[in-house]
């Protein structure tokens, strides 16, 4: 909205003494002046013409300039005009002449009604102007309000929009105050204080108003249209940001039920297996082979195990939640790593393993760095085509300051716009995944990479799948192994 | 040779249920997702589904609808899920009963044998004998085994003859709904408590904690005999 501030601010600004709304002290003047000179400039000049008109034409344009008088001077100059035009011609036009007699009496009747009639077009011309005035002020004060109005519903209704609006249309300085214990707390402000008078307006049961200008010199609808609207401002903007925190804490309590559902979904399945199992052995009904024995007394060690890795991961992922990983940095030769990392996962025997010997040690805790690569193995593992199985590759990056070891899978990859949401926990939510997938593995990874000081990414595997690529840093005390070789 | 297909996306689960059921003279047919499952059931005609609700390529609840589209063989649940409104989703969906892992091997058992009974034909003379009382479904008669009759009202009858008809077997409170008090009948619950615990008072030997009319919580009940 485009305000003319300065149109506005003329208009609504008003000192004080001229609170009535109607002419000002500098046309009153110039309306006493334009009398001062009209009416002797028309008396000389119909003196000159006398004889050539009537009486009733020289009353015309007594009343002519008696309403001129009146537009640019309002009521009083033009009663003032009025009384003196009748002076005028009583003294000049009606006979007998230069006297204050007055011999026909249609004359003294001419002379009451033109004063009478002067006053009266006076007194309407000067309510025209005045509702002309005042019609021009409410439409400055509407405008105004139209403008902060429409500021506040294009959406920046926050308190200081409104206090910033108030600067720019009127340029006044003001603040809006929220009621203390012990007095009053600024809420917001704009424009300098000048330490000059201020007008103070309540603004709803807590608030108000501070606006640097004389009581009375703004009309009170505008400012209470400000201050209505800040206060109104301030609540909306606080039920905003309520609305703004339940909605993230719903939407966390929301991840916490679906995480929840996960994880009783994930302990309760390789339970149920350790239980079945265990509940066909405890049958004494019938006599299980020993096939049939050895095959139960599997699915129980399989369910075991696979609660154990789940624990470990929950348990591991509340350290990393609680700040308690305490990373132990040290050298660290990548080939020892990495077959203790594939040690005991299901298919590890497929992983194809490319960690050179002559690699330099990296600065890393080998604990944290085996659960790191153990996770990401069973990963891509779990991922890869039977025809395709997944491959580990370790080398020196950035010349040598880094050494990357990329975990290759030639899976379905995932789309770039989900890269990062895998890191979540239980990203793949519900119970629908595939089967031995916890959802864990991939946070803790993370989780445990940056503790140590290493970064995990996601990349494209060339051909389709994803890559895991660990950046750990090499060791300074190390670059060249002076390690003993075998 | 009773023939059951379990659908199931655990290997372990599917091997332990196999010997066992196998060993129980089961002819046991696995798969493990939804679509293999649903071809499992074109073709071996199993008299029992047991289906996990969480498979990887489709929810057990749409094995379920899609198995109800041509066949009524009786459809166990067995999941890891156990909210009421899972449990309403599974049975509405179709199914005849919900077992919650992890669970017992006699319990799963003690429903597969419930699910694959055959109705007795009305023209016998059902008679079930309990610890406690006699129910002579013919005669319409209940008698304590201290030989003292028990005086039941109409509904009270029809609803104990329901559940009792489907020994062993969960009722869903839509159906004993829909069976005792009639077709327009769905949410009433309340009614299916109050005569209920009528029920038990006059025959549970501790109506507090019953013995043969059992609750199945957010599903329905189960006369256990």
């Amino acid at each position: 909205m485009v305000v003319r501030s300065d149109v506005l601010r003329s208009t609504l600004l008003r000192k004080p003494a001229r609170r009535t709304v109607g002419v000002g002290r500098r046309r009153l003047v110039l309306g006493m002046l334009l009398a001062a000179l009209a009416l002797p400039g028309l008396t000389a000049v119909l003196n000159f013409a006398h004889g050539r008109l009537e009486l009733v034409d020289e009353l015309l344009l007594y009343l002519l300039v008696v309403v001129l008088v009146t537009l640019v001077g309002g009521l009083w100059p033009s009663v003032l005009a009025a009384l003196a035009a009748g002076l005028l011609l009583n003294w000049y036009f009606t006979p007998p002449l230069h006297t204050w007699n007055v011999d026909a009496p249609t004359n003294v009747l001419a002379l009451c009604l033109f004063i009478a009639t002067a006053v009266t077009v006076s007194a309407v011309v000067h309510r025209a102007a005045r509702a002309g005035a005042l019609a021009a002020a409410r439409a400055a004060e509407a405008d105004v309000l139209l403008g902060l109005a429409r500021t506040v519903l294009a959406g920046d209704d926050s308190p200081q929009a409104v206090l910033d609006h108030l600067h720019d249309t009127l340029g006044l300085a003001a603040r809006l105050e929220e009621r203390a214990d012990d007095g009053w707390i600024l809420l917001a402000s704009a424009g300098a204080s000048d330490g000059g008078a201020t007008t103070v307006l309540p603004a709803g049961a807590t608030l108000r108003l501070v606006v640097q200008v004389e009581p009375g010199a703004v009309g009170d609808r505008v400012l209470d249209g400000f201050a209505a609207q800040a206060a109104a401002a301030r609540v909306r903007h606080r039920l905003r940001i309520q609305a703004e925190q339940s909605e993230a804490l719903s939407a966390a309590n929301r991840m916490r039920t679906a995480l929840l559902a996960a994880v009783s979904h994930d302990l309760r399945t390789p339970l149920a297996s350790v239980k079945a199992a265990v509940s066909t052995l405890r049958q004494h009904d019938i006599t299980w082979t020993d096939a049939d024995r050895d095959a139960l007394l599997a699915t129980i060690e399989d369910g075991a195990d696979r609660l154990t890795a789940l624990i470990a991961n929950l348990l591991d992922m509340s350290r990393i939640h609680t700040g308690a990983v305490e990373p132990f940095i040290r050298s660290v030769a990548l080939d020892e790593i990495v077959p203790l990392a594939a040690r005991g996962l299901d298919g590890a025997a497929h992983l194809i393993v490319d960690v050179p010997e002559d690699l330099p040690l990296v600065c890393a805790d080998p604990v944290l760095l085996e659960r790191v690569l153990a996770n990401l193995f069973a990963n891509a593992l779990r991922y890869s085509p039977p025809a395709r199985p997944p491959s580990v590759r370790a080398e020196c990056v950035d010349g040598p300051s880094t050494v990357a070891i990329s975990v290759i899978d030639h899976g379905e990859g995932v789309p770039a716009a989900d890269r990062e949401r895998i890191f979540e926990p239980f990203q793949q939510l519900g119970d629908r995944r595939p089967a031995g997938g916890v959802g864990l593995g991939l946070a803790v990874a993370k989780g445990f990479a940056e503790a140590m000081g290493a970064r995990l990414s996601v990349l494209d595997t060339d051909g389709g799948g994803l890559t895991m690529r660990v950046d750990v840093p090499v060791s300074r005390a190390a670059r060249h192994p002076a390690r003993s070789r075998p | 040779m009773t023939s059951v297909l379990v659908i199931d996306d655990d290997a372990d689960l599917l091997r332990a249920l196999r010997i066992n059921l196998s060993a129980r003279d089961y002819r046991v047919a696995t798969a493990g997702d939804g679509g293999a499952g649903l071809s499992a059931v074109a073709r071996e005609h199993p008299d029992a589904v047991i289906v996990d609700l969480g498979l990887p390529d489709m929810d057990g609840a749409d094995v379920i609808r899609g198995v109800r589209g041509w066949s009524s063989v009786p459809i166990i649940v067995l999941s890891a899920r156990d909210q009421e409104a899972q449990k309403v989703e599974a049975l509405d969906a179709g199914a005849d009963d919900y077992v919650t892992k992890p669970f017992g091997m006699d319990e799963l058992l003690a429903r597969l044998r419930a699910a694959t009974r055959r109705i007795p034909a009305s023209t016998g003379a059902p008679v079930i004998e309990t610890a406690d009382f006699r129910l002579d479904l013919q005669a319409k008669l209940v008698r304590l085994t201290s030989g003292a009759p028990v005086r039941l009202t109409p509904t009270e009858w029809q609803l104990l003859e329901t559940l009792a008809r489907n020994r062993g077997r969960l009722v869903s409170r839509l159906q004993l709904l829909q069976q005792v008090w009639g077709p327009e009948y769905h949410t009433e619950t309340h009614y299916l408590r109050v005569y209920i615990a009528q029920l038990r008072r006059k025959l549970e030997p501790d109506p507090s904690r019953p013995r043969y009319l059992l609750t199945e919580p957010g599903m329905g009940y189960r006369f256990s005999d």
